[in-house]
């Protein structure tokens, strides 16, 4: 495997163009010969992180966009996903109640998809800077040696 | 995504192939709803040939769960790759739904 770094960057202005980043996925995991089951949870993590931002980042926004960077160096898979949303911090989702019966929850679907952002990933960052929101995730190529879970939301800041 | 409903005597199964991704889970959730609707109480997913599923595709299951379940009905899932299973688990949506790794294991459980 090279240890060169790869990266794709595309530009997002609707949920449809996802299609594009998951190319990218595919183009980088052909490239470095990436395991199914890593493959399957970069994209879920961007999916989930995609999808949260045009749900709720651009009420009023009149040209929404995403900037997002994915990136391998080093054995290790890195995105800079940067908005142009409303302030939308991610770190603020409460997490579903998973440990519970699905009739104990007081949510039960919500907050599933940051949620598992944070379980599939070794590192999940957010923060706010000069009108643009930033979400960083990182997670080992190498899924038998990855120290699994970004924690219980510790890693904001 | 491809999906096919197969009718069995004791469950009906669902046969997804593919993404059940954004695009997608309209689709599904309209299936669902009409089998539901049409009296079809007992759903098996089949995984087999399933790739990706993300939170939207996970929340159709939920839904259809929280329909059938209280009036009896049963939902399951077949033969779902290690890595959706891990998704699964980490919801604890494993706990909810039969998790069964044939499909002739989880038809001779309805």
């Amino acid at each position: 495997m090279s240890n060169e770094r790869l990266c794709y960057r595309m530009i997002l202005h609707s949920r449809d163009e996802f299609s594009n980043l998951v190319s990218a996925i595919d183009s980088i995991a052909e490239q470095r010969d990436v395991a199914p089951s890593v493959v399957f949870k970069i994209t879920l993590a961007l999916d989930e992180l995609v999808s949260n931002i045009f749900d709720y980042a651009f009420p009023g926004i009149p040209e929404p966009q995403i900037d997002v960077v994915v990136c391998v160096d080093n054995g290790v898979f890195f995105a800079k996903i940067i908005d142009n949303g409303i302030p939308f911090d991610m770190s603020k989702l409460q997490e579903p109640e998973v440990d519970k019966p699905l009739e104990e929850r007081k949510r039960a679907v919500g907050g599933l998809g940051v949620f598992l952002v944070r379980r599939l990933m070794d590192s999940f960052t957010y923060y706010r800077y000069a009108g643009r929101n930033y979400a960083m995730i990182c997670t080992k190529l190498d899924s038998e040696n990855s120290e699994k879970g970004a924690g219980d939301g510790n890693d904001y800041h | 995504m491809a999906m096919t409903t197969i009718e069995l005597p004791n469950c009906t199964v669902l046969a997804m192939s593919n993404r059940l991704d954004g695009s997608h889970t309209q689709e599904l959730e309209a299936k669902v709803e009409e089998l539901i609707s049409g009296g079809y109480s007992r759903l098996l997913f089949d995984f087999q040939e399933l790739d990706y599923i993300n939170s939207a595709g996970l929340r159709i299951l939920v839904m259809a769960y929280q329909q059938l379940h209280p009036n009896g009905g049963k939902v399951a899932v077949c033969c779902a790759r290690d890595y959706i299973q891990e998704v699964f688990e980490i919801s604890g949506y494993d706990q909810l739904f039969g998790m069964y790794t044939s499909r002739d294991d989880a038809v001779s459980d309805f």
